[in-house]
């Protein structure tokens, strides 16, 4: 009954004690081909660089997730690009661990951290970009509330091809009201 | 034929003397409302100097001063930048800073010419800008330039106490080439 507990996740802190973790899921390239950075192998340094600037970082959230069944550790999820004035954050989740895929823990773990961007963070427009190849990744942010904005055509290159990116976003007032009415469920 | 030469503009490097000419315009309001989501403030003859010193030396920008073929006047700068190597994109920017040329088809020129540049020169796959909702004449322009509206990000900037939408414009080289070709 925490803000950073959900129905089947939990947000907690980072920690350098993860590393083999984070290296595991961000070298496997079935997880890396749906984020932004160029899907190549990343050097143990870069890694560790990644985690000394994420931890330093003072406009970007980032969460460790785990199930609440097993207290297992499955992947990350963030705010960044937090924006003050216009109250405005960017939206991103990796669930590392495959096994764990289309069981809702992303659709939870994307609920809780958007309590906390309106709840805690006072913010107003959350977005994201989802790549036109990763339908599953779509279908969580739906359920979770966001809302299909546009798409800019052709923005990604990956694998030999020029891929749709499509931007999504929940406002303050929208999530309220989904909240309010119980279509999905509330977290608390 | 130089491709940085239209009808009644051209493209031109930045001038260190540029500066006169821009600081004037960093202190109009309806200037700076639709140049960008800086806070609207004016902006001291310092910070333009700094600007134009790291302008110089960017890697991953090209910026021009946009002048009149008749009579040389700097009207405006638009610029290319964020890069992005592997997509092959850029995002353009553009800024018609004197307001005597403002709802006359300099800003779509200029639009034009810097797509030329873009793919004809750069070779690149897409160009994609981002423009205020309330800002319907740059909107007008690109369109005639080329551009298609791909996305509004509701509410995106807060400015004079509310927030707006921003629209997010894209155009690839297919489809320019096929409807501009020179």
């Amino acid at each position: 009954m925490t803000l950073f507990q959900g129905q089947l996740v939990r947000l907690t802190a980072i920690s350098r004690d993860h590393l083999p973790d984070y290296k595991s899921w961000f070298r496997d390239y079935e997880v890396q081909r749906f984020l932004s950075r160029a899907a190549l192998p990343v050097s143990d340094q870069a890694e560790e660089a990644w985690f000394e600037e994420m931890a330093k970082a003072k406009d970007v959230h980032l969460f460790d997730i785990y199930v609440l069944e097993d207290a297992r550790l499955i992947g990350n999820c963030s705010l960044f690009k937090v924006h003050q004035r216009n109250r405005s954050a960017t939206f991103g989740i990796a669930i590392g661990e495959k096994d764990c895929w289309g069981k809702g823990y992303g659709t939870d773990a994307t609920r809780v951290l958007l309590r906390y961007a309106f709840q805690e963070l006072n913010l107003n427009r959350v977005q994201l970009e989802v790549y036109d190849f990763n339908p599953r990744g779509m279908r969580a942010y739906e359920k979770a509330g966001f809302q299909h904005e546009g798409t800019r055509r052709s923005a990604l290159y990956r694998e030999g091809a020029y891929h749709d990116v499509h931007m999504m976003s929940v406002l303050r007032p929208g999530w309220r009201q989904l909240e309010a009415s119980g279509d999905e469920p509330a977290d608390r | 034929m130089n491709p940085l030469i239209g009808d009644r503009i051209r493209l031109s490097e930045l001038c260190r003397d540029d500066v006169d000419v821009v600081v004037p315009w960093f202190h109009d309001y309806e200037f700076l409302r639709l140049l960008d989501d800086d806070p609207v403030r004016p902006l001291s003859r310092e910070s333009h100097e700094r600007w134009y010193e790291e302008a110089a030396k960017a890697k991953d920008a090209y910026h021009f001063s946009i002048r009149t073929l008749d009579g040389d006047t700097l009207i405006g700068t638009c610029s290319l930048y964020d890069q992005d190597r592997r997509s092959h994109s850029a995002t353009f920017g553009i800024g018609v800073g004197d307001k005597a040329y403002w709802g006359r088809g300099y800003g779509t020129e200029a639009t034009r010419l810097t797509l030329r540049a873009a793919f004809y020169e750069l070779n690149y796959h897409r160009v994609e800008l981002e423009v205020f909702a309330y800002n319907a004449r740059a909107i007008r322009a690109y369109e005639k330039a080329g551009f298609v509206q791909e996305a509004t990000l509701r509410e995106a900037v807060y400015r004079e106490g509310a927030y707006h939408d921003v629209l997010v414009m894209g155009v690839l080289k297919d489809e320019w080439v096929a409807a501009f070709d020179l």
